[in-house]
């Protein structure tokens, strides 16, 4: 039976297989690229609970809030602060990554908004994420630098990961 | 219709970044490129060292926003771009000519 360090790795793996996809993908579909955000990040914050060991496997794998903790978690860490970025990093991180949990299918309520599907909204009107999800528009505007600060945020978590979960 | 230039989307481009994150010191585009905008943005934002290469965003053109070329930015570290100046970190072929905006 497989180790909980062995599906880490896997998650860990795939974290960084999807942050190639939103790296090959850059705004061409924000909507999408939101998608794709949330995943890599809810699969670093499952690789580094399994790693830690303190939280059953069941638990974890059934997390879709796990990455905010997550990044709570390391924000409190003053060495981790710093080698991840400065405050405007990590305000922007902590910003995508609730509004990401928050529109997850598992947990946005049903006015929305939604990371997937459309939603009918409290005024009976039908929206959809590539119209209407905020945190995706904010991803594809190229009058702010969210996303890169965002992949350059994940990339170095990637690149520090087992220094930091071993 | 007036069509704005790759430098003058830029320029646009490099203020409304510097807006966003006013920790950006220096905002470099590459100059000879007429249909994207290339940038390079230096910010004390992003703490000292960095990924150790650099990473590249790309933007599609969004002509209602007033962007009509698609846009590339890399952001560095202080101490990343010092190390583009004494050439161990290398930025993307073709970035070799820049000016600095603003």
């Amino acid at each position: 039976m497989a180790t909980d360090r062995e599906w880490a790795t896997a998650y860990l793996e795939q974290a960084q297989a999807d942050l190639l996809g939103v790296k090959a993908m850059g705004s061409a579909s924000p909507s999408a690229a939101a998608m794709l955000w949330q995943m890599v990040f809810e699969k670093y914050a499952k690789a580094a609970l399994l790693r830690q060991g303190s939280v059953p496997r069941s638990a974890v794998t059934a997390s879709h809030k796990a990455a905010s903790r997550m990044l709570q978690s390391l924000r409190r860490q003053k060495v981790v602060f710093a080698a991840l970025g400065g405050a405007k990093v990590w305000e922007d991180v902590l910003w995508v990554i609730g509004a990401l949990e928050t529109a997850h299918p598992q947990l946005a309520p049903p006015e929305g908004p939604r990371l997937e599907y459309p939603w009918e909204n409290t005024h009976g009107e039908i929206q959809w994420p590539a119209r209407d999800l905020q945190v995706a528009r904010a991803l594809g505007d190229s009058r702010r630098g969210l996303a890169p600060r965002l992949l350059r945020f994940a990339e170095l978590l990637g690149q520090q990961f087992d220094s930091m979960f071993p | 219709m007036v069509v704005k230039t790759v430098p003058e989307v830029a320029e646009e481009l490099a203020k409304a970044h510097v807006q966003d994150d006013p920790k950006t010191t220096d905002v470099y585009f590459v100059e000879g490129v007429d249909n994207e905008v290339r940038l390079v943005e230096v910010s004390d934002s992003l703490g000292n060292g960095g990924p150790g290469e650099v990473l590249p965003f790309r933007f599609e053109a969004q002509p209602k926003q007033g962007v009509p070329y698609p846009s590339v930015v890399v952001l560095l570290s202080q101490m990343e771009w010092a190390a583009v100046k004494n050439g161990e970190l290398k930025l993307p072929p073709g970035w070799d000519k820049l000016k600095k905006v603003g």
